[in-house]
């Protein structure tokens, strides 16, 4: 019988096994399946001997679909399941979009000018060795653990430790993703976009004059003379300033071609992001998806502290198959080697 | 003149001469082209910027570069801050041991073997997916707040980096170098010394920086949950007498273990493969 080598779906060449498989499931997801099955058989055998101290799959499950249907999750937090979800995303995607316009600010300027790039790059790589837990005690002490805060007289209804344990977490690494994809892009378009004119030069007397503007506005917010918000339009306006001296350049070949390199960074950032939200949640006892966790934790209730990670591990898995999708998507025209 | 500018620095020199400029006209601008010169000045006006603002705020809450050196060095010469990482080190140790030799061997044998890998790899995933801090109540109900419980932290935060770096090292081996092998037969402890280690030297070394970054994490979490005595029961304790200079202090040393690890585990790539180009955050 001549065999027809199929792909599997995952690159597994079967040689008829197509032909004599009944159930058409690829040998891939069957040796997937099985490893998931026999752990959770595992699981529920070994955890029927205490499962005060191991939960079990099948406990694990109904404390999920109880928490899921819940009026109120916990007796003295008010709040169906729902609504602890949306404090959680809601602060998410506040420190997101925060942590976004400060990495992307950050990555285009060390990508973009060399004098940046050699002046803050190192501090960038040390902040991001650090571990972000070791900032917790001292941003707890900054922002304070209460669960809204005012803003230009505007209520808003979600914890500044978490929002900004997430711009800590999320800001730097897109920063990176940014300065790597514009570097790139500079070296490969230097001279053709000088050649048709997008600009008129490497841009030393704008990077230099950009750099003196902004130790100024640093050093000046610092000592005080300036406020918070002068210092914050004084940085914009400089970095506006020097987007617009190159808008040719910036708008043609930085903006369209960053994009896939941002939207990379964003995917790994939305992750690390999510963690951070649960974490921060965790630790300060503000409403939301961690402090579920937290007050499970107090309480030894095993089977909805295992509930809490399957629903964050279905979370997790939703948002990396979203921004998966949309970077795929942002990134169609790059040439692709597998 | 404009043209100057598409042209690389080295080159910038004979330009500029070339077109009539002074010599040292062209020693002036080169100054200011030093990446040394660049860094230096940074460095002064971060830390200018951190003491001025230091001074102006209240003690309680920050502490500018003058008290955050003098705690420095007074931890340093009292010996308390040597007596925080010392237990750190031993946990590290401990459990960096167990991760990588767990990690390189389970990495070796899922990334050769196919079926393993698809079996076992959900698991490991969801483990690794799961945000650990909602694991760090189990494991403390599991094995106390002591030694045993901080090596496991470490141990789960660093086992996964060099397990998935070591294995997707070993999946990328140039199926040719393989194939080549096939044909000559030759056993399987031969190719696994003579072509698979090589080709992952880079990715092992990778990972275990991987694994000993993310291990680090570990141990300060460790420190704050579980028993204080640590450098992150050290960083938790002098936050809550909010006692900022000694606070910082400990996060500085913190940075900078954590730059050390960075720096020379990525020599240490650099010359035992010099030819690797792998790079992962």
């Amino acid at each position: 019988m001549a065999e027809t080598p199929t792909d599997g779906g995952d690159g597994a060449v079967q040689s008829g096994s197509e032909t004599r498989n009944p159930f058409r499931i690829s040998r891939v997801r069957l040796l997937q399946l099985t490893g998931i099955v026999a752990f959770l058989g595992l699981w529920e055998v070994f955890g029927a001997r205490k499962p005060e101290w191991y939960s079990q799959p099948s406990l694990t499950l109904a404390e999920l679909w109880r928490l899921l249907g819940a009026e109120q999750v916990l007796p003295y937090i008010d709040g169906s399941f729902p609504v602890l979800l949306m404090k959680s995303m809601g602060a998410l995607l506040i420190g997101m979009v925060l942590s976004f316009i400060v990495g992307v600010t950050l990555g285009f300027l060390i990508g973009r000018y060399r004098v940046f790039r050699v002046a803050l790059d190192p501090y960038l790589a040390a902040v991001y060795s650090v571990p972000r837990v070791a900032f917790v005690p001292i941003m707890v002490i900054w922002f304070g653990i209460s669960d809204n805060f005012l803003a230009a007289g505007v209520e808003i209804p979600f914890s500044r430790f978490v929002i900004a344990s997430v711009v800590v977490a999320c800001s730097v690494l897109i920063a990176f993703s940014t300065a790597a994809g514009v570097h790139e892009l500079m070296k490969e378009y230097n001279e053709i976009s000088y050649a048709f004119n997008l600009r008129s030069g490497k841009g030393v007397v704008e990077e230099w004059v950009g750099a003196i503007l902004l130790v100024v506005t640093f050093l000046g917010t610092a000592a005080g003379w300036l406020s918070l918000i002068q210092g914050l339009v004084l940085l914009f306006g400089t970095v506006g300033l020097l987007v617009a001296r190159d808008r040719h350049m910036f708008l043609k070949i930085l903006l369209p071609g960053a994009v896939p390199f941002l939207a990379t960074g964003l995917r790994i950032a939305v992750q690390r992001g999510l963690i951070a939200v649960i974490v921060a949640e965790f630790l300060i006892g503000v409403p939301g998806l961690g402090f579920v966790i937290r007050d499970a934790r107090a309480a030894y209730h095993t089977d909805r502290l295992f509930a809490m990670a399957l629903l964050l591990m279905v979370i997790g898995g939703i948002m990396i198959t979203i921004t998966k999708a949309v970077e795929s998507r942002l990134s169609s025209w790059r040439p692709r080697a597998f | 003149m404009a043209a100057v500018d598409t042209l690389t620095h080295r080159e910038q020199g004979p330009a500029i001469l070339a077109a009539g400029w002074s010599r040292p006209l062209l020693r002036f601008l080169a100054v200011f082209q030093s990446n040394w010169l660049i860094r230096i000045l940074t460095l002064a006006v971060i830390l200018t910027g951190w003491e001025v603002f230091g001074r102006r705020t209240s003690t309680v809450t920050f502490a500018s570069v003058t008290r955050t050196w003098d705690a420095l060095w007074e931890m340093t010469v009292s010996g308390d801050l040597w007596k925080a990482w010392r237990s750190d080190l031993a946990i590290m140790f401990t459990a960096l041991a167990i991760s990588a030799v767990a990690g390189i061997v389970l990495g070796f044998v899922m990334g050769r073997y196919r079926s393993i890998d698809n079996t076992v790899e959900p698991v490991f995933v969801g483990v690794f997916m799961t945000p650990k801090i909602a694991l760090l109540p189990i494991i403390a109900l599991w094995l106390g707040f002591q030694f045993n419980a901080k090596v496991l932290i470490v141990i789960l935060f660093s086992f996964f980096e060099v397990f998935f770096t070591v294995r997707d090292g070993i999946k990328v081996t140039n199926a040719e170098y393989v194939d080549v092998a096939r044909s000559y037969s030759i056993p399987e402890g031969m190719m696994l010394t003579k072509i698979i280690a090589p080709a992952t030297a880079p990715y092992i070394i990778t990972g275990l920086r991987l694994g000993l970054l993310h291990g680090m994490v570990g141990v300060v979490l460790a420190g704050f949950f579980l028993e204080a005595n640590g450098i992150g029961g050290l960083i938790a304790n002098q936050t809550n007498e909010y006692r900022m200079h000694t606070t910082f202090a400990g996060m500085l040393t913190v940075m900078a273990v954590g730059v050390a690890i960075n720096l020379g585990l990525r020599l240490l790539e650099r010359w035992v493969t010099p030819w690797s180009t792998v790079e992962a955050t």
